[in-house]
């Protein structure tokens, strides 16, 4: 395995740190269960899938987690496994769907997929940890909220991987290299 | 010990306090202190954008009716429960946001790989929020986006680690009395038995 040139570890911590500033905004916002969130920090997992490769999308994937725990306070709580359960799973879906299709499916369509997976997993975890068999009436609204955010986080990497030209820029870098 | 190390490791050992903290008043000197030790570390401090987070983020949370009601607005009912957890994450996030200043401001690197990309996360995310208040025209929001990941670009390998130079003793002693009057203040807030101010 080739280590990580100073060039990628820069880029990789600025993806991290966008994460962790999307973070701090959505600590703002209430949310009805603590482990239940928009998701506007997996915005740099969506725009990162055509920048870096598998391990750099593993270590991205940490930091957003690692970034999110510190903000909220929950690194070391059942709230942090949560979300170490939803990034990793919608990171390891995302990263699948657009490997297999990325001609096929847009961002809105990842976003979607890495949403529900994330929100699978963690229903199933809050299933064994919490909620048991009543974990059926949490899951409709968790579910309908991660659909929506995630088709509006998906709309809006679409817009941005569209029009920006440090992406362009980026995209291009990445397939001279 | 390395100096660059000290207010790091001392910012560190902050946080539990902090985050396990549901007094807001005694939350609201913890904030008040910590902007004190990023403006002492050379940070600048600007009031309105405090302000407005201590205002918008209790008002957010009203949307979640919680607790005694304390008055009733065209029928929507503002809850004392609601004010005070809003008012406890704004308090939460500007301690936070101060304190990471502190922890950052004299370019402490952590050992290792890891280490190394977490200290350059952090470093950036200092620099995303110095950066966004100089970009001048935030609409459209796209647009201003791709300004300040191109500019976050230039800045890129900025973060050299400051000169190593070994801690003294009075490094020691002025962190010790940190850590002292920020978990006295906490133990202060644990004993107080003010169910008003805390959720």
């Amino acid at each position: 395995m080739t280590p990580l040139s100073e060039n990628r570890i820069n880029f990789v911590a600025l993806l991290g740190a966008i994460a962790l500033f999307l973070s701090t905004i959505e600590y703002m916002i209430p949310k009805p269960l603590p482990f239940m969130r928009i998701g506007l920090a997996n915005l740099p997992l969506l725009i990162a899938l055509a920048l870096l490769d598998n391990k750099e999308y593993i270590l991205l994937s940490f930091l957003k987690f690692f970034g999110q725990a510190l903000i909220s306070g929950t690194l070391f709580s059942y709230v942090g496994l949560f979300s170490l359960v939803g990034t990793f799973s919608s990171a390891l879906v995302m990263k699948i769907i657009y490997s297999l299709f990325k001609k096929r499916v847009s961002f809105i369509g990842v976003s979607v997929g890495g949403a529900l997976s994330s929100n699978i997993a963690q229903l199933e975890l809050a299933r064994h940890l919490l909620f048991g068999s009543t974990v059926r009436f949490i899951a409709p609204p968790f579910l309908i909220v991660g659909l929506i955010t995630s088709m509006v986080l998906g709309i809006f990497a679409n817009s941005f991987t569209l029009s920006s030209l440090w992406y362009k820029n980026h995209l291009a870098e990445r397939s001279d290299g | 010990m390395d100096k660059n190390y000290i207010k790091l490791i001392s910012g560190l050992l902050m946080l539990p306090a902090v985050f396990l903290h549901h007094n807001v008043i005694i939350l609201f000197i913890q904030a008040i202190y910590c902007v004190f030790l990023a403006v002492k570390s050379g940070r600048k401090f600007k009031l309105i954008p405090n302000l407005l987070l201590l205002f918008s983020i209790p008002l957010i949370h009203l949307t979640q009716p919680n607790g005694l009601i304390i008055i009733t607005v065209f029928s929507f009912p503002i809850t004392l429960g609601a004010l005070i957890v809003g008012l406890r994450k704004a308090l939460i996030l500007i301690t936070l946001l101060y304190l990471s200043f502190y922890m950052v401001s004299d370019r402490p690197q952590f050992p290792g790989k890891f280490g190394s990309l977490v200290s350059l996360q952090l470093f950036y995310v200092g620099q995303i929020t110095l950066t966004w208040s100089t970009i001048k025209q935030k609409r459209p929001l796209i647009k201003a986006m791709d300004q300040l990941l191109l500019n976050l670009e230039e800045k890129k390998g900025t973060n050299q680690a400051a000169k190593k130079e070994k801690a003294t003793l009075k490094d020691y002693f002025v962190v010790a009395i940190q850590l002292i009057l920020f978990y006295g203040l906490f133990l202060l807030g644990t004993t107080l038995k003010s169910g008003l101010l805390t959720t």
